[in-house]
This record gives C-alpha cells, structure tokens and sequence, in this order.
C-alpha cells in the first residue's frame, strides 16, 4: 500500500506544480490546492502508516499502546488542512476580484501596476 | 574622561535648541563649549604630566567583558587640546561661513557630534570602544561632506569618504578582535601589560597589517587617499577641522597608539615607512599640480600626513618626536590655510590659483594670516614650522636604513611645500586685482579669529617653543614610545648640515615657485592629473557591483510567478539528491514487500483519486477540473480514514465539501480556461514529473530508514494522564499545542475579514 501511496503522492505533486507553471490563474489555485493534498499525504507518510487503529486511548487503559496510528502528522495535517482552507477561500474571492477589476487572468499580465493614463 | 565627553554630547544635543534661540549667532554660543573642554583639558594636563595618566573605566557589556575605559594620557592630552582649540575657533568660524545658510542647525548637530566621536576616540582605553568612536567619525563626516546635499557631486564624495573609511574600519575591527583573542581582553592597559603574548603570537603580522589598511584609509595614505581631495566639497570649515586637524590624523593616532604593541614587527615599520613615503611624494606631486585652492591644500595634507606616518614607521625616538611635532605645525597652519581658502571663496567667489592676484588691499587680515601660516608652511625661520622641518630632517637623515633617500624624498617635498606657501602667502595676495566672479572684500569679524590667532601661534609657538609646546610635545611623544631621552625645542641649533638644508628648501622653493606656470602648461597637455589610479578603482568597482546588484535582482526576482516556481523547485530538488547521494544506501527492492500489500477496497478509493487527478489536468472546463479535485480530496479524505486518522478524515470531508461549494458559487465569476501558455506541454512536464519522482523516491527511502520518535511515545503515554484526553490528536490540538490552535484560528478570522472587505471594496473600475 505505502508504495501505492508513495507513487500517488509523487504524481500529484507533479500535477500539482504542472497546474501551477500554467499562466492561467485559476489553473494556479488548483495546482495549489492540488499540491497541498500531496503535502498532507506526504506528512502522513512518512510517519508510517498503520491500517485501523486512531490513536485513541481504550476506556480500560490510561496510557495509549502499539500499535497506534501516530498522532503528531495527524495534529499537523488537521492544522494544515484548515489553514489551507482559509487561504484557499481568501484566494478564491480575490481572484474574482481582480479579474472582476483588471479583466484578465493572464499572470504574466498581472506582474505589473496599473499604467497611468 | 567621561566628563569631557558629557560636555561634548551636550553641546550635540543642545546645537539645535541654541540655534533656535539665537539663529545667528548659534556657532559663537556653541563655540564655549569646546572652550570649556580645552580649559578643562589644560588643568588636568599638570596632573596627566606630573603623575601619569587618568584612567576611568566603567563597565559596559559585562557579560561580553567590555568596558567603556577612557584615558588621558600624554598623546590624548595633545590630541584633546588640539580638537578642542582648532573646534572652537571653527564653531566660531562657522557663524560667519554659514551666515546665510537656511539648514546651518544641522551643520553644527554633525560639527558637534563630530568632535564628541573625535574625542571619544582619542580617548578611549579599550579597542572596542575605539572602533566604535572611529566609526562614529566617519559617519558624521559623510553627514559633514554631504552637507550641501541638493549637491550630486558633494553626495558621491561623502559617499566615497565613507565607504573607504569605514571599510578600512573593519579591517581594523577584524585586528583589533584578533588582538582580543589572541590576549583575552580588549583593555589597552592589559594588552600593553600583556605583551608578550601578542609577540609570541603567529598572527601578529597579519594584525599589523589588518590595523594598518584602517589607519591608512581613514589618514588618507596611498592608495586609499583618494577620498580626500573629494570630500573639499565639503563647507570649508569642515576641511578646517576634519580635513586638516582631526579626523585625518585619527590614522596616525591610531598608529602612535599601538606603536609600542607593534614596534618590533618588522612588517609594521616597514609597510609604515613604504606607504608614508610614497603618499608624501605622490601628494606633494599631486598638489603642486593642481590649481583649485582647496585640492591643493588636500594633496598637501595627504603629503603631511604621509610624513608623520613615515616618521612613526622609523620609529626612533627623534623621528617619533618629529612626527609630533610636525603635526602640531601642520595642525595650525593647515586649519589656517583652509580658513583662509575660505573666506577668498566666500568673498572673491573663486578658489582658482590662477585667476587670483592682488586681493591683498581688499583682505588685509586674511592676507597676514595667509603669510603667517605660509610661512611656518614653507618651514622659515623663526615660525613652528621651522622647529617642525629641522627636527623632520632630522630625524629622515638619521633614519636606521635608506636614511639618503628617505631624508632626500622629504627634503624634495619639503621644497615642494615651500613653493605652494609662496602662492598662498605671497602670489594670490599681491600684484595686480585680477577679474574675479565677486567683488572682493574682507570676511566677517568671526571668520578671521581662528586664521589670525592660529597664524600667529604659528609665530608665537616658534619663538616661545620651549615654554609653549615642549611639555606636551614631549609627553605626547615619549608616551608613544617610553623614552627618557628629553625633547628640546629650539630655534637656534648652529650653522648645522640640517641649518643649510632649510635654506637650500627655502631657496629651491622659491625657483620651483617661479617655474610653476611652465611646468603646469607641460604637465596640464599630458593630464598628470587624470591619470589612471586607486579612484578610478573605486569607481569602477561601485559601478559594478551596482550591476551586478541589479542582474542579480533581475534574475531573482524576474516578477514572473513561472520563474519563482522554477527557482523553488529546483533548490529543493539539489538539495534533497546531495542529501540522498550523500548518505548512500537506496532502499533495496526486497524492503518493499511489505509495503506493496494492498486490500481490494484500497484499491478503489486509489482508482478514484488516479481518475481524479488524469481528469483535473485534462479538463478542458472550469467545472470539470473542479469536480475532478474534489475527487482527489475525498480519496485522500479516505486514506486518512482508513488509516487511523478519522478526525484528519472528518476535516478532509467538510472542507472538501465546502470549497466545492465556495467554487460552485463563484464559478460565474472566475476567468474561464483559455490557452495562454506558450511553452510546449512536454517541455512543461519535465520538471514536474522530475519533482514529483523524487518525491516518490524520498518517501520510500525515508519508510526503509528506522527512527524513532520519543515525541510520539511522549504524547502516547501522557495525553490521558497529564491532559486527560483519550483522542491523542485532539488532545494535541488543544491542549499540548493549544496556543498553536489559537494562532489557526486567529489565521481564520483573518482569512474572512479579508475576504469581507474584498467583498465590500469597490474600486471605481468596477
């Protein structure tokens, strides 16, 4: 399965920055988004993986014991993923606006200030 | 003597209040100041003379060791006095220089933080304390010469000033912190008690030289004396006392100062007597040469300076005695001169040698002061200049090796200096009123103080020299050195070999003076002057390292996002291969068995991310691609699902769910896909493809590496215990990394007062 994964992650950090070299700027927030899920799996990869068990301590014990899925890239991935989300929203509506207001979404076009008239 | 230096930074913080006070008449008021510290200076001299030197330390970086010590000693006696007389007659001199001037408040603010540094330094017993007062001059000069800052030339010469000098002064920080290693202490005294182990140490030569580069750019010594002669751009009171007095002789001070760590080094004396001599020569050349008043007086300085640091180089008693002396009459009638340049470019509006003649009926004070300091320049008896240039001759012609050409070389220049002093005190001064761009008239009263009292102490000092400036010359000097052997100044010294060669210098000087025009007709048609040198270096090398500055921003920062990519990518891909390549040991095959085990449902949710991600590159469509990303979202929503993490799961699914939406709802509003890239596809795939294999491939190396992770054993064991939590990872979240969850949120809030006010801000395209 790992190796599975592995090779998954590989083609869509791929994807995710083929996405991104494009000059399409809507294309560049789904190669972002794209490359933020390969991050996440990524994180959680290379902490091992384990099938079935969340790191949840039984009712009976008081101390969590293997085998465990480890907790600590989950903390960070849930981290991640939220944040992500934030910007992702704050992006998506400030992309409408400046296409709204530049009318284009060429990102070679948008590398420089407005020209005064 | 930390209350001289109270006074000093007094008057830089009270300059302004004062001016406002009395606009015109702020250099006079503040002018007391310096005179307070003179006289100061004057009553401890009894003490410093009698019974050694003054030593206040108090401490300062403790935990660094540092201390800020100050001394009064023999040399910063002197050095003190001579700041704060020439300083006063300068604030003095200033009043009437600036009369006019709408920005003078700032002037005297850098005059006076000026001195304060010029005095810290001289007085400073520890090394770190002295680089800093160093540095210090050499920021408030660039204030000072880039004064007249609406002025491009007057910018790029303060410029130039400070790069030189403070470039050097980290060379000679870079000594200085050797020395302190080597040592163990910063402390002057304790280097001074400690001296044998800076003998014994292997890097002496190399501290030598290091200390050397920062004296000789800040005293202008070949090659780095280029600075000078433009920073005259500077309002002439500043060349009076920066460019003349002071702040060029902080180089020899420096060196006077060490001689005793260094004396013994053969590469110190020498490198010494090499760069003064040769600066003496190509300074004396350079000012015979030029014509503008000012340059003149700056390569005539140069040359002065590069005697004392040849004389410091030599290093016998007479020739350290000499250089003290000679400084203390090139002191006073070097200020002068450049007072007097002064008021002729203030009153007559031309510093042109050439184009001035018989302005002295219309200058009669600036005419006496002019012949006084002239001649104590050109060294005639019985002015200090003529004490100054036998004990010079002297100590050259007696020097331990190459005495013949060394005592020839400052006897040539001697007579070079002799043949400037007859266009200063004699040729400008009389003969016919030549044309000149104002109507000549005699400065103001406060412009004439300093060039008359400091002309006739010329005078004055030559003929009471025993009484007025042995003592200190004295002490100064045998502080440098230690020496017993007594000092003794006088006119008359006998029909000597030395006696005749003073009248030899007088008598060459007056035909090389006659001779002049010929020579600068001949030399002004092969332009000596603008002949290639150190200057040019410098120019060159800012021009280039400006456009290297630019290409390099250029490439970095091409302002296309492609390009940026580009740049990360291909860092992290070198860096990740050298890491790898480095620590060897690829995963074999055999350790992958395990890890290729799969379960029939496992395969399913990999087939809907495969479809997901071949659709979103493929999609010809803004919807398409995007329903094809929430594919990949909920794939890996699923792996974290089944592999124990349903809480990462759970948040996968809703943001998934709600960007889906957030897009849907905006769609209309978004740029539809249109082919822009010009690039071909292959060609765009090959790096993407390169990074994301080695990403594969960093993934699997790091699952056949073993490491363990005490972390995660940490939160395993104590999550119920010390948080009382069972869910480990929420447990995470919001207790052992809570504040990190406060800081996500307030990442949240902002997100959406953002996108808010984008929601609300219309700009008037719109």
């Amino acid at each position: 399965m790992e190796i599975v994964l592995a090779i998954l992650t590989g083609l869509l950090f791929a994807a995710g920055l083929y996405l991104m070299l494009h000059r399409g700027i809507v294309k560049l927030i789904i190669g972002i988004m794209m490359l933020s899920y390969a991050t996440n799996l990524f994180i959680f990869l290379i902490a091992r993986i384990t099938r079935g068990v969340p790191a949840i301590i039984n009712q009976a014990k008081e101390v969590l014991t293997p085998p465990f899925a480890d907790p600590i890239p989950q903390a960070l991935i849930l981290t991640a993923i939220v944040i992500g989300f934030g910007i992702q929203a704050f992006v998506i509506v400030l992309i409408r606006k400046v296409y709204k207001v530049t009318g284009t979404s060429d990102m070679e076009k948008l590398n420089s200030t407005e020209t005064i008239d | 003597m930390v209350i001289i230096l109270t006074i000093s930074l007094l008057l830089t913080f009270i300059s302004i209040p004062v001016h406002r006070l009395s606009p015109n008449r702020t250099g006079n008021w503040l002018s007391l100041f310096p005179l307070g510290i003179f006289a100061l200076a004057l009553s401890k001299l009894d003490h410093v003379i009698r019974q050694g030197s003054i030593i206040e330390k108090y401490s300062w970086i403790s935990s660094l060791n540092l201390n800020l010590t100050f001394r009064l000693d023999g040399l910063s006696v002197f050095f003190v006095l001579l700041i704060s007389g020439v300083g006063f007659f300068i604030f003095n001199y200033a009043n009437g220089y600036l009369w006019e001037d709408k920005n003078k408040r700032l002037f005297y603010l850098y005059l006076s933080l000026f001195m304060t540094a010029m005095l810290g330094l001289v007085m400073s017993g520890n090394l770190i304390v002295l680089f800093i007062f160093w540095e210090l001059t050499s920021l408030s000069s660039y204030l000072l010469i880039g004064y007249y800052h609406n002025n491009e030339e007057s910018r790029k010469s303060a410029l130039m000033a400070m790069l030189v000098t403070v470039s050097g002064g980290l060379f000679m920080l870079a000594g200085f912190i050797l020395i302190g290693i080597e040592v163990g202490s910063y402390e002057l005294n304790d280097i001074i008690t400690n001296i044998n182990v800076l003998s014994e140490s292997k890097v002496k030569p190399l501290i030598a030289i290091l200390i050397l580069v920062g004296a000789s750019t800040k005293s202008a010594q070949f090659p780095f004396h280029f600075w000078l002669p433009n920073a005259m751009a500077a309002p002439a009171p500043v060349s009076a006392f920066l460019h003349s007095t002071t702040m060029v002789k902080a180089g020899v001070f420096l060196i006077a100062r060490l001689i005793p760590l260094f004396a013994d080094t053969g590469v110190w004396s020498l490198t010494l007597i090499h760069i003064g001599t040769i600066t003496m020569v190509y300074g004396a050349l350079s000012a015979f040469l030029h014509n503008d008043m000012k340059k003149v007086l700056a390569y005539t300085t140069i040359s002065a300076l590069g005697i004392m640091t040849m004389l410091l180089g030599i290093g016998t008693t007479t020739s350290v005695q000499a250089a003290m002396v000679f400084l203390l009459a090139h002191a006073l009638y070097k200020s002068t001169l450049f007072m007097v340049t002064g008021n002729i470019d203030h009153e007559a509006g031309t510093r042109d040698l050439s184009a001035l003649s018989g302005l002295g009926k219309f200058m009669p004070f600036t005419f006496y002061s002019s012949v006084l300091a002239s001649l104590s320049m050109a060294g005639v008896i019985p002015f200090f200049g003529f004490i100054a240039k036998e004990i010079l001759y002297g100590a050259t012609f007696s020097a331990p090796f190459a005495s013949g050409l060394i005592g020839f070389l400052t006897f040539s220049t001697g007579v070079i200096f002799t043949s400037i002093a007859f266009e200063f005190g004699y040729k400008i001064f009389t003969g016919e009123k030549s044309t000149m761009p104002k109507k000549p008239h005699e400065a103001p009263a406060s412009m004439l103080i300093g060039p008359i009292f400091l002309a006739t102490l010329g005078l004055v000092g030559g003929i009471f020299s025993e009484q007025l400036a042995q003592p200190i010359l004295h002490h100064s000097s045998s502080q440098i050195l230690n020496i017993e052997k007594v000092l003794k100044l006088g006119i008359w010294h006998g029909f000597t070999l030395i006696f005749a060669l003073s009248l030899l210098t007088l008598l060459l000087g007056y035909i090389l003076y006659k001779s002049r025009k010929n020579i600068l007709t001949i030399s002004s048609k092969f332009k000596l002057t603008e002949l290639f040198g150190p200057e040019k270096i410098y120019t060159k090398s800012i021009t280039a390292l400006l456009e290297i500055a630019k290409k390099q921003t250029l490439f970095f920062q091409s302002g296309n996002l492609k390009n940026y990519f580009l740049v990360i990518v291909a860092t992290l891909l070198v860096l990740v291969w050298t890491q790898m390549l480095y620590l060897g040991e690829f995963p074999s095959l055999q350790s992958f068995e395990e890890l290729t085990r799969l379960k029939w449902y496992e395969i399913i949710f990999i087939l809907i991310m495969a479809i997901g991600l071949v659709n979103t590159i493929a999609a010809q469509s803004r919807i398409t691609s995007i329903v094809s990303l929430g594919l990949i979202g909920y794939g890996t929503a699923a792996t974290f699902l089944y592999f124990g993490g349903p809480d990462v799961a759970m948040t996968q699914f809703l943001v998934e769910t709600l960007t889906i939406v957030l897009f849907v709802l905006t769609l209309n509003h978004l740029p539809k896909f249109i082919p822009l890239s010009r690039t071909s596809k292959p060609k765009l795939l090959l790096l993407p493809l390169l990074f994301g294999a080695t990403l594969t491939i960093l993934l699997l190396w790091i699952h056949t590496l073993q490491t363990p992770s005490p972390v995660k054993d940490f939160y395993a064991q104590s999550s119920y215990l010390l948080a009382k939590g069972r869910n480990v990872v929420n447990v995470i979240l919001v207790d052992f990394r809570g504040l990190d969850t406060m800081g996500e949120i307030v990442v949240l809030a902002i997100a959406s007062l953002g996108i808010f006010s984008l929601l609300k801000y219309t700009s008037k395209n719109t």
